[in-house]
C-alpha cells in the first residue's frame, strides 16, 4: 500500500513537472506569434539595442503611447566620456555626420541622431555662453536639407547656445523631431563651460547642428561616426 | 514494437512531452538566429532544417533505446 502511495505521488509529480514543461514551451511561441515581425520578449535581452528596439516598433508604441520602459532607460543613458586634451574640438553630439555646408560666414557639421546614440549633448570647447536661443516654429521629422534648420519661419523647434571660445564665436543647435519635441538645456547666459561638459538633451531622435567659424578646418567627413566630447572635430596646427 | 504511448501510468508519456518541447525551442532558436546570423535567408532555412532532422533523429534514438532498456529490465 505504501509502495503504491508513493508510485502515485511520483506520478502526479511527473505529471505537474510534463504540464509546467508543455506551458512554458508553448507560452514561449505563443510570444513568439505575438510578437512577430518584431523579436519576442524571450530573446530580446541577447539582442544589440537596434535589434531589441526596432525603429518601426519604436514609433508604432510611441504613436500608441506604449513605449518600452527598457528601451527608456537605454534611451537615457548617459555614459562618461574621456575629453581629449589638446586645442582641440570634439563633437557636441553623438551620431553621424549627415552634411558639412558652408555659407560666407559659417561652417555647418550637421549631426544626425539615431534613436539608439546617447542623447546627451556636449560642450565643443571650452568657452562663456553669450546667449541660449529658442527658435523654429514646427516639429518635423528630421530628414530636413538644405539649411532648412536656419530658418526663422517654419523652421524646426530648436534651442540654440551661443559660446564665446578662443576660437571665436560657436553657436550648437539642438533640433527637436516630431517624436522627441523637447529638449533640456542646462546651461544659461554667462555660464563658463568646459569642453566636453554636458550641456542638454534631446528626447529622442533627431540632431544637432555645430556652427563654427569658416575658416576653421573640419577634421571629420559626410558619413563618419562621431561620439559626444570624444571625437575631434577639429584640431588646431601646432 | 510497443507503438507510440501518450500516456503511462495515468500521466503524460515523455516522448511526446520532449518533442514538443523541442519544436517550441526550436522556433524561438530559429527566430534568434534569424535576426542574428549575417547568412542568406535560403542557407539559414537549409542549416535549420539540418539541424531540426538531426536532431530530431537523435531524440527518436534515444527514446527508443530507453523503451528497449527498460523492456529489458522488465
Amino acid at each position: 500500500m505504501s509502495d503504491e502511495l508513493k508510485r502515485n505521488a511520483t506520478d502526479w509529480a511527473t505529471l505537474i513537472w510534463q504540464i509546467v514543461i508543455l506551458a512554458g514551451s508553448v507560452t514561449l511561441v505563443v510570444l513568439f506569434a505575438r510578437s512577430f515581425p518584431y523579436p519576442s520578449p524571450t530573446i530580446q535581452p541577447l539582442l544589440d539595442p537596434q535589434k531589441r528596439w526596432p525603429v518601426e516598433k519604436i514609433k508604432r508604441d510611441w504613436e500608441e503611447g506604449n513605449v518600452p520602459a527598457g528601451f527608456l532607460d537605454y534611451f537615457l543613458r548617459d555614459p562618461e566620456r574621456t575629453v581629449p586634451a589638446g586645442n582641440n574640438i570634439v563633437a557636441p553630439a553623438d551620431g553621424i555626420v549627415r552634411a558639412i555646408s558652408s555659407d560666407a560666414d559659417w561652417t555647418y557639421l550637421d549631426i544626425a541622431l539615431t534613436l539608439w546614440d546617447v542623447h546627451v549633448q556636449r560642450s565643443p570647447l571650452a568657452g562663456r555662453v553669450l546667449s541660449v536661443e529658442t527658435k523654429g516654429d514646427t516639429f518635423m521629422n528630421g530628414e530636413f536639407k538644405n539649411m532648412v534648420y536656419l530658418r526663422d519661419k517654419m523652421a524646426p523647434v530648436q534651442k540654440v547656445l551661443t559660446m564665446e571660445t578662443e576660437f571665436g564665436v560657436i553657436k550648437t543647435r539642438l533640433i527637436t523631431s516630431i517624436m522627441a519635441q523637447r529638449i533640456r538645456l542646462w546651461v544659461q547666459e554667462g555660464d563658463e563651460l568646459k569642453k566636453g561638459q554636458r550641456i542638454g538633451q534631446i528626447l529622442l531622435g533627431s540632431t544637432v547642428i555645430l556652427q563654427l567659424p569658416r575658416d576653421l578646418p573640419v577634421a571629420v567627413k559626410v558619413g563618419q561616426r562621431v561620439a559626444a566630447g570624444e571625437s575631434l572635430i577639429m584640431e588646431a596646427n601646432e | 514494437m510497443t507503438g507510440f504511448r501518450f500516456t503511462v501510468a495515468g500521466r503524460l508519456a515523455w516522448p511526446p512531452v520532449v518533442l514538443v518541447a523541442f519544436h517550441c525551442l526550436f522556433v524561438v532558436l530559429f527566430d534568434y538566429a534569424w535576426r542574428t546570423v549575417n547568412a542568406p535567408f535560403e542557407w539559414l532555412l537549409l542549416g535549420a532544417a539540418v539541424a531540426w532532422l538531426v536532431t530530431l533523429g537523435l531524440l527518436l534514438v534515444l527514446f527508443r533505446r530507453i523503451a528497449q532498456k527498460r523492456t529489458a529490465g522488465l
